[in-house]
């Protein structure tokens, strides 16, 4: 090959590498603190000003008196679930049994929320999802009696409804609002609407806020305790895709593979011409 | 004709030591490539981390987009060897764009290939009319053309200066892919290299990496692999085999004309 052949394919290489190169620094995103489990696939949520005390074998943050822990069980039905969560990290009280409500779908799948009992100490509540046969469990425990719930939102479209039936399912049966904050308060990014409800002489305050066709309410409690819901939202799991991949390589080899084999036996074919028309000439000399 | 132009495959042969130096130099990179091929594959399947949001089909992208561009270069040096044939009309510029149409579309196949099984889990379909996507399709539909219109012409020159200026306009089908999503607001496919000209924002970075470490390691290590060794190597090897055939059609041409 010429010396001017030879130059115009380096040309050609580096046009062609001009082009894969040619980047634009992108903008750095914010990169959020995440609990991901080494192998359960299951990633949680930290939000900030949460202490994380995780282990490689679970995911558990605290914040003032609200502890929330998040583990994963292979297969298994979600009350077994809930009750080995319960008795590995609040043994004391284990011998809660939960009301399991209605599912509720939300972007990142469906969500049953445990209500237990409330107890003296505070309350406990627990959020499950089962994916590809295993069981995924939040719970929290509150010291400041904090209860998270999220329900689709009531037909007449009104936040004010729905925290009067979320207060409700958290036992404030008659509880009914009686004032709707007009500042919203921010907890991990997300701004809830403040409501006040009264049951009799009681007072209860809640916080809540729309995610779609869903309600997010915190009935009673601290405010920084509807960081459940976004920990709750942007809980995800890492899809298995694992067989889509070795599909892919066995691909790019079969293409590969084809083109190198067939190359292979178009020389073998050739040189077994060569060889016969070398043999030809010979015989003719 | 062509032996007046110096470029018969026969006139034409290298000397002893200069086609041994070639041959000691193509077995040093075909090795090279293969160990390339290895190392790649291993930065790729085990050292980078796993994309939290995908899971491990992700790694299909550390071959599914350098296969592109090495499918790129290739289509490329068809279009050089097209200049060069209809500057010179010398035989070897033929050959070059003949090994670089067959070599690309291999490549392009393996990209196509590899995007759709991406495709599968994460946008949960194997295939979508997609701007892009249609555009690499129609690119390799293209190039294909290309191999079946050059060998239904019987005359070596017609059929050389066909393939020549085929194998230039061509080339715009290359780039249609890479223009298209800076363009079209619609399309879904992102750009993950270079300027994005749209405000479509699946096209600005809708495929994020999230994954941990030894990513860029690991696509840097395949684009050396998959756009310069793999597509290097497989050209010279298909000129080598190409010349081969000539040879051979020179010696039986020889034989039936004495």
């Amino acid at each position: 090959m010429s010396r001017r052949a030879r130059l115009m394919i380096a040309a050609a290489l580096l046009l062609a590498a001009g082009a894969a190169f040619a980047q634009e620094a992108e903008p750095q995103r914010d990169l959020v603190t995440l609990y991901s489990h080494p192998t359960e696939r299951y990633h949680v949520f930290i939000p900030p000003g949460w202490r994380d005390d995780s282990t490689p074998q679970f995911a558990q943050i605290e914040r003032g008196t609200t502890q929330i822990v998040a583990r994963s069980f292979p297969a298994g039905d979600v009350e077994a679930a809930l009750a080995q969560t319960l008795t590995e990290f609040l043994p004391n009280l284990a011998d809660l049994t939960p009301t399991l409500l209605d599912p509720v779908t939300l972007n990142n799948g469906t969500w049953q929320i445990a209500l237990y009992p409330p107890e003296e100490a505070g309350t406990l509540t627990g959020f499950v999802q089962r994916f590809e046969d295993v069981t995924y469990v939040l719970l929290m425990f509150s010291g400041a009696d904090s209860r998270p719930i999220f329900l689709p939102i009531p037909a007449d479209g009104s936040l004010s409804a729905a925290v009067e039936a979320a207060a409700g399912l958290a036992g404030f049966t008659d509880a009914a609002v009686i004032n709707e904050g007009a500042e919203p308060v921010e907890v991990a990014g997300q701004a809830y609407t403040p409501f006040t409800l009264t049951q009799g002489a009681l007072e209860i305050n809640a916080f809540a806020r729309t995610v779609g066709g869903s309600a997010f309410v915190l009935v009673h409690g601290l405010p920084d305790d509807a960081a459940i819901f976004s920990i709750v939202l942007d809980f995800f799991i890492t899809p298995e895709t694992t067989d889509y991949l070795y599909l892919g390589v066995a691909a790019t080899a079969i293409v590969l593979g084809l083109l190198v084999f067939s190359m292979f036996l178009r020389a073998r074919a050739l040189r077994a011409d060569l060889r016969t028309l070398q043999q030809l000439k010979a015989d003719a000399a | 004709m062509e032996a007046a132009r110096g470029a018969h495959p026969l006139s034409a042969e290298m000397p002893a030591s200069q086609a041994r130096t070639g041959t000691i130099a193509l077995t040093v990179l075909t090795i090279l490539t293969i160990f390339g091929v290895i190392f790649g594959l291993y930065m790729g399947l085990v050292r980078a981390g796993t994309d939290i949001d995908q899971g491990s089909v992700q790694r299909i992208f550390y071959i599914h987009m350098p296969s592109f561009f090495g499918a790129m270069l290739a289509f490329g040096a068809a279009v050089v060897g097209g200049i060069m044939y209809l500057r010179t009309r010398q035989h070897k510029w033929d050959t070059l764009s003949l090994a670089g149409v067959e070599i690309g579309i291999a490549l392009a196949l393996v990209n196509l290939v590899t995007g759709a099984i991406w495709a599968r889990p994460i946008w949960n379909t194997w295939w979508n009319w997609d701007p892009r996507l249609t555009a690499d399709a129609i690119m390799v539909l293209t190039y294909a053309a290309y191999l079946m219109l050059r060998s239904g012409i019987d005359n070596p020159d017609t059929r050389r200066r066909f393939a020549a200026v085929y194998g230039i306009i061509a080339f715009t089908s290359v780039l249609m892919v890479l223009i298209i999503p800076r363009i079209i607001p619609t399309t879904i496919h992102p750009v993950v290299i270079g300027p994005v000209f749209t405000s479509s924002e699946l096209a600005q970075g809708g495929f994020e990496l999230q994954a941990t470490a030894g990513v860029g390691a690991a696509l840097g290590i395949n684009f050396i692999v998959w756009m310069f060794l793999i597509p290097i190597t497989l050209l010279w090897h298909r000129i080598r085999l190409q010349n081969l055939a000539d040879r051979v059609e020179a010696m039986k041409t020889e034989a039936l004309s004495s």
